[in-house]
């Protein structure tokens, strides 16, 4: 254990686990939109916010341009600038400001009208030009409760008119709402569907972290238990044993996946089970080379000679012997599981109930991300899944010196043998 | 004598695993490609109808029926179902892979085997050139590396593969794609050639131009694991005896590494190329589907996404019987690089 704190490789990947691990533990604090995680595919749980924009951070008063352009927020209509009664049906107008911009990016937003029963409207829009072009003419037909909604996408600055008609006899409708979508949002931005980015990659810790070191430990034991046997018992278990890795190790994870998908909604549960029937494999070999070589050690035979029994030779003496390679082992293959799902949910073969770093990837091609450069939505996903795969490699590296002084900083094996999706 | 016993066996395994891995992925598949294939019939059928013109009320109905029949009958769907997995296998086993339920081929055809065929040579091509460059600057940099322990090409050596395991290809693709096609227009957005394709020699550049991005992203990720097994295992060979010897002749340095000790490393460095390719085909379907690149990766991304199950099917087991193919070839050919090994025996 000492020798492991003694690696700075260890050490830094152990600190970058813990935050990691920390941020992942207090996530529904650190959210901006606590409940995200329940309403990730909710369109009504984002109607707010604006779509596809760049991080806070792009638009700072450091920037020129200044931060004043890209501020949002709700405008209250007031009363109105002009009421004017026509033929018995009143018209009434508001004006909003929607500042003198010019800047890159146009504004998108979202009037609420509040009102009941029927609601002519006309939107119109004055652009800095001074010329007048109508945006709308509805009709809306509005409950008490919920005010009527209409989003407006690429306004360039000026003002905005809203021009509703009340028909005689009409309840006289609370003044409309005017919320300006921001020109940035976030510490990350917004994808195409409206959703704070900073909240799904902090959503989507706890599933790498979990599937990752679940399924790794699992699959690992599973291994190296597996080689134990074969190695241990020999005969036709050892046959059996090595005809089946054979079998898993040449068989194509995906087929079992499509068809659990086509049949049952794919979920994380199901491909850690998946996972845990193929990847196995990944340490079988290694671990039942070593296993033969330790089975005809000096004091496996003073143990034979002593009347133990096979299992307890197995558990007592060849189990402790590789443990520590197999944790080695394990840290190495979390990246390749954290991997591996995110490319099945990049073929869109994912849990879509949980925000997971590939799901949103999944998104991000989907929804034009790469055409429309909105590096916002696909760099943080993935290089959340890098730095992962990265934290839990130093932690292999630490773990290799001790369980192999002698070559120091040499990691295990460079690459998971599995293949990719 | 006993390299041909050995040969003979090793291909004979190779195929009964084969055997048993299409038994097993023809049962798993077998509801939801026989939902497809129903389908499928029931598409015939209707085609047979409108082909047969005018006809009575009762007529149409006995020929729908008897069609539908013979199809189905045809079709081994009335049979039990080990019999339909069974059947479903020998199909496979003999390539006969049948139509794919939307995808057509350049040429418009729905062959299954047809598009397969279409799409391996790019695969090739693509994962063909990656493996190449991939060992000849891997040899190069690993053996540059080797020479100079310690130094700063070492060092970094030694770190960066592992910072890369956790990079997935795909997602660099996805950023090469937006910095260099759509950011800046280096290059094309994918596919494999302009629409139209250009004959002749500007049509060979063109080509170039569109493998060009995704060959970089891939070479420029997979270089680095390579030269470090390549580094890893020259260290380990320059204490060999036989090194000292030329050494101790007077062979210039630069000699003894290109000449004798790849020459120890040959069998070590075909399997890491071999298997490299064979995961790269395989394994990095991603990519092909993030670059548009045409090949067997594009069709199943595109076969998924569709749920073709047919064209699925046909692109799995062709994979599964390369990957084998691959392994097979691999032990055989170890005894011709190492002849240590086949006086050993079992490799």
């Amino acid at each position: 254990m000492r020798r492991f704190f003694q690696s700075r490789a260890g050490v830094a990947g152990l600190a970058m686990l813990a935050l990691l691990a920390l941020v992942g533990g207090f996530a529904p604090l650190l959210i901006p939109y606590p409940g995200a995680g329940r309403h990730w595919h909710d369109i009504t749980f984002w109607q707010d916010s604006p779509p596809a924009v760049p991080p806070v951070w792009t638009r700072g008063p450091w920037i020129s341009g200044g931060a004043s352009a890209s501020a949002g927020g709700r405008q209250e209509g007031g009363a109105p600038e002009e009421a004017r009664t026509e033929g018995g049906s009143t018209r009434l107008v508001w004006r909003f400001n929607l500042g003198h911009t010019g800047g890159p990016m146009p504004h998108s937003a979202i009037l609420l009208l509040p009102a009941e029963g029927a609601l002519p409207v006309i939107v119109s829009a004055k652009g800095i030009d001074g010329i007048e072009r109508e945006l709308t003419r509805r009709l809306l037909d509005v409950s008490a409760g919920e005010p009527g909604r209409l989003a407006f996408s690429n306004l360039e600055g000026g003002e905005l008119i809203v021009a509703e008609y009340l028909i005689p006899g009409a309840r006289r409708a609370a003044a409309p709402t005017l919320i300006l979508g921001a020109q940035v949002s976030g510490l990350l931005g917004t994808d195409v569907a409206k959703r704070d980015i900073f909240t799904g990659i902090v959503l989507g810790i706890r599933w790498a972290l979990l599937l990752g070191v679940a399924v790794s430990f699992l699959t690992v034991m599973t291994g190296i238990l597996l080689a134990i046997g074969a190695a241990c018992y020999g005969g036709w278990v050892d046959h059996v044993i090595n005809r089946v890795y054979e079998f898993f190790s040449l068989m194509p994870i995906l087929p079992f996946l499509i068809v659990l998908s086509a049949v049952f909604k794919p979920s994380l549960w199901s491909f850690a089970a998946l996972a845990l029937l193929f990847f196995w494999t990944k340490a079988f070999k290694p671990v039942y080379a070593m296993a033969l070589q330790i089975r005809e050690e000096g004091y496996i035979e003073a143990g034979k000679s002593i009347g133990t029994s096979r299992l307890y030779r197995a558990f007592r003496y060849v189990l402790p012997a590789l443990l520590p390679y197999g944790f080695a082992v394990m840290a190495l293959s979390v990246p390749g599981i954290i991997l591996y799902e995110a490319g099945i949910s990049i073929l869109g073969l994912g849990d879509s109930s949980v925000v997971t770093w590939g799901g949103m990837l999944h998104d991000a091609l989907v929804q034009g991300a790469v055409i429309n450069r909105l590096w916002w939505w696909i760099l943080p996903p993935g290089l959340m899944i890098s730095a992962t795969g990265i934290l839990f490699a130093l932690i292999a590296r630490g773990l290799d010196r001790v369980w192999n002084p002698a070559a120091p900083g040499r990691p295990v094996s460079a690459r998971p043998s599995r293949s990719r999706p | 004598m006993r390299v041909h016993s050995y040969t003979f066996r090793r291909v004979l395994q190779g195929l009964a695993m084969y055997v048993a891995l299409v038994l097993a992925l023809s049962a798993v598949f077998n509801q939801v490609a026989e939902r497809s294939l129903r389908a499928r019939i029931e598409e015939d059928v209707v085609q047979v109808l409108r082909s047969a013109g005018d006809l009575e009320p009762e007529a149409f109905d006995e020929l729908r029926i008897a069609t539908f029949g013979d199809l189905t009958r045809r079709n081994h769907l009335d049979d039990p179902w080990l019999s339909r997995v069974l059947w479903r296998s020998a199909d496979i086993l003999s390539f006969r892979f049948g139509q794919s339920a939307g995808l057509k081929s350049a040429t418009g055809e729905r062959s299954v085997l047809g598009l397969i065929l279409e799409a391996l040579p790019n695969t090739l091509l693509l994962f063909g050139s990656e493996a190449i460059l991939v060992m000849v600057f891997g040899v190069v940099v690993g053996l540059l590396a080797a020479r100079r322990r310690d130094g700063v090409l070492d060092r970094g050596l030694s770190v960066l593969p592992m910072f890369l395991t956790g990079f997935p290809a795909w997602w660099i693709g996805m950023l090469a794609l937006m910095a260099f096609s759509y950011a800046l227009p280096l290059f094309p957005s994918g596919g494999i050639h302009a629409n139209p394709a250009p004959a002749g020699f500007p049509g060979v550049l063109d080509l170039l131009w569109h493998l060009a991005l995704p060959l970089i992203v891939l070479v420029a990720l997979n270089l680095w694991g390579f030269a470090l097994q390549v580094r890893n295992l020259v260290v380990g060979l320059v204490e060999s005896p036989w090194i000292k010897a030329a050494r101790a002749r007077g062979i210039p340095e630069r000699s003894i590494l290109f000449h004798h000790v790849l020459a120890g490393a040959r069998p070590a460095l075909l399997t890491m190329v071999v298997m490299g390719l064979l995961q790269s085909i395989s394994g990095n379907l991603l990519i092909e589907g993030i670059f548009g690149w045409p090949g067997l990766g594009n069709l199943y991304f595109i076969a998924v996404q569709q749920a073709d199950v047919p064209v699925l099917l046909g692109v799995l087991s062709f994979q599964t019987f390369l990957n084998l193919v691959g392994l097979v070839c691999l032990d055989l050919a170890y005894r011709f690089l190492d002849p240590r090994i086949a006086a050993r025996g079992q490799p």
